[in-house]
């Protein structure tokens, strides 16, 4: 059987989605501790921004990418400022945390839910199920998709700005200090409240950015972000839960894995339903679990 | 009388618990003031109380002058006061030169760059592991860093909570070596925790001696190395 392009090329921007998912989930994890059940969330709160400013404005579809940007940031930050930092001062546990964000998804996708209906009600525009059309770019004679390029694209530069960010800058080693020992930190007068909310609204910036292109492969509707969730988890699991490097790395081996396996188990002689698919980065998890709890981070981080 | 502490009837614990119930005295200036005491007698809970890391439950505490006693630790550390912790004083992850920086957060470029080449004058050691990261440093290196990252901020007086523990004898001797040079050299005020009790008590101006809370002693650090009973009961010294 062979693998055709078609499939190595989506198998790429579903992975890249899922790095920068995998990437912002693990940076909200250092900072605080809580394994965010809303973080699927953030995606599609970007997108929908995005989706929104398209219709109204009727530009070219990629101009709406900073939106998702924007809009998965506000809304993250928002997240930290009314709930996790509160509970955060009055000394709130993993389970409390974990619970709280639980509540956030099922508020988050309810408000998806009204204003899907406000945005088909005032536009007569398909506002759950919608879809984005692409565009193919020319470079040098190559025909290459828009999604392609530019997924890829924003995943590399985003990385290098946050690598800039966090390893160039004072504010930068202020916010590795301030998630590594947050007391310390403050007796040295850094304000860890401002670099946590810092962190807040780039990892929901990087969900929103993530949740931009999902439209452009599935019909994309106020529940996707919980249904995206096993293999952000899966990934940011695999990555060793505390690097942002492993968690990168974890997106791509779970991405392409998801991709590939699903085809290739779907085609003679295994002949699978498509349909078990989640069923991959569900093994992902629980083999990472059992055979590399530390997840791959360790494997390179052991000698330091 | 230029009193750098004066602290009055202060009680210091973590949430309902009281560790620390009422004790009364002061610190002088350019004074090596020596706090002793058994394991678990409160002596970092006491440092924390002065520092803000820890609740004051009733008391006052004048420093300089002033008023701190609600003061939160940046501010505290604003009027030149440093605090050099027994535990977690330094970030692992980053390197040393990074947590020298981070530590003067406030200053600018070249204010930085300054202080920093006089610390290192003070403290040469650090410039052969600068670009390490902290968690691949020995005790010894990681007790000087944290070292530096209090000179950085210029203060007038600083509190070492336990800097040699775990130390070998010459690494300790070092330390305090430099601790004995901050009063000398720099007219700094010192308040020191140790476990060292005999060499602390011997380079010290005046000590307290802690047990459970409370004061045991309280006077000429040489005398108390040479009180028959306390030093015997609570130090485990006798010569
Ligand atoms: N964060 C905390 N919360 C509650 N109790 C604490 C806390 N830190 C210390 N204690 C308790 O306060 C008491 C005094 O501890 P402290 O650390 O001040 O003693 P110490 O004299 O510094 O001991 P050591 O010589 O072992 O460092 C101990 O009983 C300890 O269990
Ligand atoms: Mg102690």
């Amino acid at each position: 059987m062979m693998l055709d392009t078609n499939i190595l090329l989506d198998a790429l921007v579903y992975s890249n989605m899922l790095a920068l998912l995998s990437l912002s989930l693990t940076l909200t994890i250092m900072t605080l501790k809580v394994a965010n059940f809303a973080h699927g969330d953030l995606a599609i709160i970007g997108v929908y921004g995005a989706y929104t400013f398209l219709i109204l404005a009727h530009v070219a579809t990629y101009l709406t990418l900073p939106i998702a940007f924007l809009f998965g940031g506000l809304y993250a930050l928002l997240n930290y400022v009314l709930v996790y930092s509160p509970m955060r001062r009055r000394g709130a546990n993993f389970v409390m945390l974990m619970i709280a964000s639980m509540a956030i998804d099922i508020a988050t996708r309810s408000m998806l839910q009204m204003y899907a209906d406000v945005l088909k009600l005032n536009f007569k525009v398909y506002s759950r199920a919608f879809i984005f059309n692409d565009v193919v770019f020319n470079i040098a004679g190559t025909r290459v998709r828009g999604l392609v390029l530019i997924s890829t694209l924003s995943v590399v530069s985003l990385l290098a700005i946050l690598y800039v960010l966090l390893m160039k800058t004072k504010f930068g080693v202020a916010m590795r200090a301030a998630i590594e020992n947050p007391a310390l930190a403050e007796v040295l007068g850094i304000n860890v409240e401002k670099v946590y909310a810092t962190s807040w609204f780039l990892a929901g910036g990087f969900a929103g950015v993530a949740g931009f292109f999902l439209p452009f492969r599935i019909p994309t509707s106020p529940d996707l972000g919980f249904i995206i969730l096993l293999p952000i988890f899966a990934a940011s699991i695999l990555g060793g839960i505390n690097s942002l490097s492993g968690a990168v790395i974890g997106g791509y081996i779970v991405g392409v894995s998801e991709i590939l396996g699903t085809y290739l188990l779907s085609q003679p002689p295994i002949n699978l339903s498509t349909a078990y698919r989640p069923a991959i980065p569900f093994a992902i998890l629980i083999l990472t679990l059992l055979l590399l709890p530390q997840g791959i981070a360790s494997l390179w981080s052991r000698g330091e | 009388m230029a009193n750098v502490f004066e602290i009055d009837e202060l009680k210091v614990g973590y949430g309902k618990l009281e560790i620390i119930h009422g004790v009364t005295f002061s610190v002088e200036k350019n004074e090596l003031f020596v706090i002793v005491g058994p394991n678990g007698s409160g002596k970092s809970t006491l440092l924390k109380g002065l520092f803000g890391l820890a609740s004051i439950k009733g008391g006052k505490i004048l420093f300089n002058g002033e008023d701190i006693t609600k003061l939160p630790p940046h501010e505290r550390s604003k009027l030149g006061l440093a605090y050099h912790p027994q535990l977690n004083n330094t970030f692992e992850n980053l390197t040393v030169r990074e947590n020298i920086l981070l530590a003067g957060y406030f200053l600018d470029r070249d204010e930085l760059e300054r202080r920093l080449e006089n610390v290192l004058e003070f403290l040469p050691e650090i410039r052969g592991f600068m670009e390490r990261k902290v968690k691949t440093l020995s005790g010894g290196e990681r007790q000087m860093v944290a070292f530096a990252m209090n000179m950085i901020k210029e203060p007038n007086t600083v509190m070492f909570d336990e800097p040699t523990a775990a130390l070998s004898p010459k690494m300790a001797d070092l330390i305090f070596d430099r601790i004995r040079r901050l009063k000398t050299e720099y007219g700094l005020t010192v308040v020191l925790v140790e476990q060292n009790a005999k060499k602390a008590l011997e380079m010290g101006d005046r000590a307290m001696l802690l047990v459970t809370g409370s004061i045991k002693y309280l006077g000429p650090a040489q005398e108390l190395l040479t009180h028959e009973d306390l030093a015997s009961m609570y130090l485990g010294l006798r010569d």
